[in-house]
């Protein structure tokens, strides 16, 4: 037991240093062309920033949606910013998994020695979503107290976030080993998931908020990370970390299915 | 006349390659449906606490007709920013050059194919759906007439903006970052999530000296409170940006053109 809990270790620390590696080559590419890279991110935080003066103007004239005002709605954005740019600027790839399977691209990652699908998804990184993730450390030092409960939930926060959308992209984007060419529909369910997450919880009842935790999880991703920020329960806390682990394993099983479906691209070629 | 013939066999060609995946077709009406939804959530529980039930001249019904509307001409439109200026950044545009049509031209009526199959296929699909859950009351034949060239002169503006932005990339190293705030300019002075009457009144005033009001509001607007002054001001404005902009675009190409250094090979 000792013995394969030892090699389990020793396993993720491994691929953990592989992530960190390509995280570094990616950020070093990037800045070969550092007014696209800055400027990307500069104008994605002013993009947020522009986003939530809508809200702003809303919560202005109407105010609070059932307990839901400007403040509650900054934390949705946290994490909703937050989560997604955690994960588009390390597995820059995972937006795009639904077509590299289609096209038949992962036969590139399966000449290598290292997990393709992990070697997939760390192979480009989204220059625009370190904005995302800099606009969320940015309002959140704004908006809310430092102190260390609230930085401990804010990194809770966006990495579970970032765990869960990054599940939600390995499920859509293997939908393609069913459906084939899928672009759109992947496209609709990414959007789904970011327009639930990043607005109001409290407007949500009945099946809707069903759908909203179990079939699109936008609220483990942000709405349950935003109330803990403002108010710790432990039994939110769990749920998260639960379902974080629980969606991560269903999206593996799902892909690894879907991977027998695989045909192969006859893409075999060297990256220059 | 043979101008003409070769502009509408673009158009036909981005029609039939539209059409050439009909599923993708059907899977585009999933998010413009979900956003209405997730936007009417709010306003029922806004109109709930209004017991006047009509906001800013707008009943529950007439706003979340509002939001179908804006975010049809939004997502009907392909990313024409992104498309035009990969093609800029990569040299395509030179090959161009040697051809007898307008580059600009091209993308237009390309784009216009594209947004004409996407938006009637949301159209059919999203105005069933929605109208099974939500009366739009006050619909005549003529706010219908009015919304259809509002909207297709939305397009062209749209187009115009987005098109003359795509043109800084002769001089820029990239224009994705121009897209975000361009997006986001729309939604706020567009009126994309909400009418613009519920922005504070000095945000009003300078909305109504720009040209997004035009691309998402208005024709929205036409649809569901329906006013003749209105839209004939509206038809005015939009028509005067669109030249406008023209004129731009023409004067940003010749510029940039001038940008493009051929190798040969």
């Amino acid at each position: 037991m000792r013995k394969v809990l030892k090699k389990l270790i020793s396993m993720v620390v491994k691929e953990i240093i592989f992530v960190w590696n390509y995280l570094q080559y990616n950020v070093i590419s990037a800045m070969e062309f550092r007014f696209n890279f800055f400027s990307q991110a500069f104008f994605m935080i002013i993009n947020d920033g522009l986003f939530l003066l809508i809200w702003y103007f809303f919560f202005s004239r109407f105010g609070d949606l059932n307990g839901f005002g400007f403040l509650e709605m900054m934390a949705l954005w946290i994490f909703g910013a937050g989560g997604f740019g955690l994960v588009n600027a390390i597995f820059g790839n995972a937006n795009n998994l639904g077509k590299i399977i289609s096209n038949g691209e992962l036969d590139f990652y399966f000449t290598f020695p290292k997990n393709h699908l992990l070697h997939a998804l760390v192979s480009r990184t989204d220059l625009s979503a370190w904005g995302d993730l800099l606009f969320a450390l940015i309002a959140f030092v704004i908006f809310f107290p430092i102190n260390v409960y609230s930085v401990a939930m804010l990194i809770f926060g966006i990495v579970s976030g970032a765990f869960i959308l990054l599940s939600f992209y390995i499920l859509i984007g293997a939908l393609s080993f069913w459906l084939g060419r899928n672009e759109v529909l992947n496209d609709s369910l990414f959007h789904a998931f970011l327009a639930f997450s990043t607005n109001p919880s409290s407007v949500f009842q009945g099946v809707v908020k069903f759908i909203i935790f179990f079939i699109i999880p936008a609220g483990f991703a942000t709405f349950l990370p935003a109330e803990l920020l403002q108010t710790f329960s432990l039994a939110k806390f769990v749920y998260v970390v639960i379902f974080s682990v629980f969606f991560f394993l269903l999206a593996l099983f799902v892909y690894n299915r879907g991977l027998k479906k695989y045909s192969s691209g006859n893409l075999i070629n060297v990256r220059s | 006349m043979k101008k003409i013939n070769k502009y509408f066999s673009i158009f036909k060609v981005s029609v039939r390659d539209r059409l050439a995946y009909p599923l993708e077709l059907l899977y585009a009406n999933i998010f413009i449906l979900l956003i209405t939804f997730v936007m009417s959530q709010i306003w029922v529980v806004i109109y709930a606490e209004h017991p006047e039930k009509l906001i800013a001249g707008f009943s529950l019904g007439a706003m979340i007709w509002y939001v179908f509307m804006t975010e049809l001409i939004l997502t009907s439109q392909p990313q024409i920013i992104l498309t035009l200026g990969e093609e800029i950044k990569s040299g395509n545009v030179a090959y161009v050059l040697t051809k007898p049509y307008s580059f600009m031209a091209y993308y237009f009526y390309f784009s216009f194919g594209r947004t004409i199959v996407t938006m009637l296929v949301k159209v059919l699909f999203g105005v069933a759906i929605l109208s099974w859950f939500v009366t739009l009351a006050n619909v005549t034949f003529l706010s219908i007439l009015a919304t259809i060239i509002a909207v297709i002169l939305a397009l062209v503006l749209n187009f115009m903006i987005a098109g003359c932005i795509s043109l800084l990339a002769f001089w820029l190293e990239d224009v994705h970052s121009m897209r975000f705030i361009y997006q986001k300019i729309v939604f706020i002075f567009g009126g994309l999530l909400f009418p613009i009457d519920i922005y504070p009144e000095f945000l009003r005033k300078i909305i109504h000296y720009l040209p997004f009001e035009g691309i998402l509001y208005g024709p929205a607007k036409t649809l569901v409170n329906f006013d003749l002054a209105y839209w004939q001001i509206l038809v005015a404005k939009q028509s005067v940006w669109i030249l406008a902009f023209i004129i731009i675009i023409k004067i940003v190409y010749a510029q940039g053109i001038k940008k493009i250094n051929l190798n040969g090979g």
